[in-house]
């Protein structure tokens, strides 16, 4: 091999002997999540998680592998993927001392203890988490950011209080617009504080809630112990962790994390032309269909002549899964997968189907989601340059012999 | 059809074990929590290049985040190190930011020319 500067690849391998040297006893376990760089480690260590790939070390990014998804609609709490802005994240809470905070244009202010929290009315909510940038990492050219495969979401039911019913307990004034949250993580100095705005009426919508509790168990710290804001049908990146602030503005709230960071091309799919700029841009906020595979990797292998099943989890992003279909033919024709029995709608479905023997040879299965609003994927990928709202039809090599 | 029923099954295991979820057994499990994370095992090579970046970069960001970002021309390190310093306020000036556009770049392999 011809001497080479120091690269990428070499740059992974040093990272990894790093972390198997300093793993003593604990076989460092690989994944590959197919694409270039996509190498990584899955790891045990990380406080109240199960085994979860590493993505960054700080501020922590783990990704849920989507085999630890299979079979159930609610993602495990301890599989459940994890993403922090800033290194400074909360390790300590004591609930005892925890206020929430409600102030700015409202009657009057408002510090509540968990115990005032708990006093209000209680809803549930089965929803889907999605980091706005999951899947970056399958983007085409690619764009820097966290390189994320599938599985920088989860599905989990919320139990808490409506946000409203928070809000009323410090009385909206006249005049209100949005709603600012933020929660007990710190930028590092200088750097713009992570909080994020609604609008009052979807702030007040009685879909927006705090949750309390997380597959009716408290939340790990590391995915916002003690309370989280809960935005169905909505990205992650307003599902703030932590949740300690509330602030009712009278403008919009032009922070960098508004107007700068999470905007989407103003276009009907998200999508620009690889490269553009100086677009039109609105900041990102619904989801939208997606379908995953569980039951199977990337490229699988099934016996010739074989029936076989194959399942996996379908979202609808902001309305309910209406349909999940099947391709064995690049899209021309379509069969409808059977769905599993329905959670709520901005919850995971879990779909199933077993497809007929195939003689030998290579095949391509594709997996539709349609939602009750009629909104279905595409074949095509779309591409921005923040890497966000990917939701390309996705597809599994099959070979079968 | 046996597929089926362990999709069933499956889907059964998921109702039992949904909660429960009663507000006095919800409030009585929020106890005081503390974690603490692992250390850090990510760190850049051993090289002009590797040092130059985890001198400036590491204070915010674990080595592994920027060991792993895709192939990126000269370009788009100048644009996400001008946001660090413009956006976040990273103790950096704007004659520091050659070196480390350069140090990113000799990281990744020097990419093809434009």
């Amino acid at each position: 091999m011809l001497p080479r500067s120091p690269d990428r690849r070499e740059a992974l391998t040093l990272l990894g002997l790093g972390g198997a040297g300093l793993a003593t006893g604990a076989a460092a376990q690989q994944v590959d999540l197919g694409f270039a760089g996509g190498t990584r480690q899955l790891s045990g260590d990380w406080p109240q998680k199960g085994s979860m790939i590493v993505l960054r070390e700080r501020a922590p990014l783990l990704e849920t592998p989507l085999s630890a998804m299979d079979g159930q609609v609610f993602t495990p709490n301890d599989r459940f993927f994890v993403r922090w802005h800033y290194q400074d994240i909360p390790t300590a809470v004591d609930p005892a001392t925890f206020r929430l905070r409600v102030g700015g244009a409202v009657r009057r202010p408002v510090a509540l203890s968990l115990a005032d929290v708990h006093k209000l009315p209680r809803v549930e909510i089965a929803a889907v988490n999605q980091c706005s940038g999951n899947s970056r990492a399958l983007f085409s050219p690619r764009v820097p950011g966290a390189q994320w495969g599938d599985g920088a979401i989860g599905n989990a039911l919320w139990s808490g209080v409506r946000l409203r019913d928070v809000l009323d307990l410090a009385g909206v004034a006249p005049g209100a617009a949005n709603v600012r949250v933020s929660g007990l993580d710190r930028p590092p100095p200088g750097a713009p504080w992570f909080a994020k705005s609604l609008s009052v009426d979807h702030a007040r919508d009685g879909e927006v809630m705090i949750a309390l509790a997380m597959n009716g168990a408290p939340l790990p710290m590391l995915n916002g112990y003690p309370i989280r804001l809960i935005v169905p049908g909505w990205y992650s990146t307003y599902w703030v962790k932590a949740l300690d602030r509330i602030e009712v503005l009278t403008g919009e709230y032009d922070n960098y994390w508004m107007t700068k960071a999470y905007k989407i091309p103003a276009t009907p799919d998200a999508g620009v032309q690889p490269g553009a700029k100086d677009f039109p841009t609105v900041p990102i906020n619904r989801m939208t269909p997606r379908a995953f595979f569980t039951s199977v990797d990337r490229a699988t292998k099934v016996v010739a002549n074989d029936p076989f099943y194959v399942r996996g989890l379908a979202m609808g992003g902001a309305s309910a899964v209406a349909r999940v279909d099947l391709s064995m033919d690049a899209g021309r024709s379509w069969h409808a997968a059977r769905l599993a029995p329905d959670q709520g709608k901005y919850g995971f479905r879990l779909w199933e189907a077993t497809i007929g023997g195939l003689p030998r040879g290579g095949y391509r299965l594709w997996a539709r989601c349609t939602n009750a609003d009629g909104q279905t994927q595409s074949m095509d990928a779309i591409w921005n340059p923040g890497g966000y709202m990917r939701s390309q039809i996705a597809s599994v090599a099959v070979t079968a012999a | 059809m046996r597929a089926l029923i362990v999709a069933s099954a499956a889907l059964l295991t998921a109702c039992s074990a949904e909660p429960g979820a009663t507000p006095t057994k919800v409030e009585g499990a929020l106890q005081p929590v503390s974690i603490t994370l692992p250390a850090e095992t990510a760190a850049l090579p051993a090289t002009p290049a590797g040092e130059l970046v985890t001198q400036r970069c590491t204070a915010c960001h674990s080595a592994d985040m920027i060991a792993r970002q895709p192939p990126l021309t000269a370009e788009k390190w100048q644009a996400t190190v001008t946001k660090m310093r413009e956006a976040y306020h990273a103790p950096i000036t704007p004659a520091d930011e050659p070196a480390i556009v350069a140090a990113l770049v000799t990281l990744q392999g020097a990419p093809p020319p434009r």
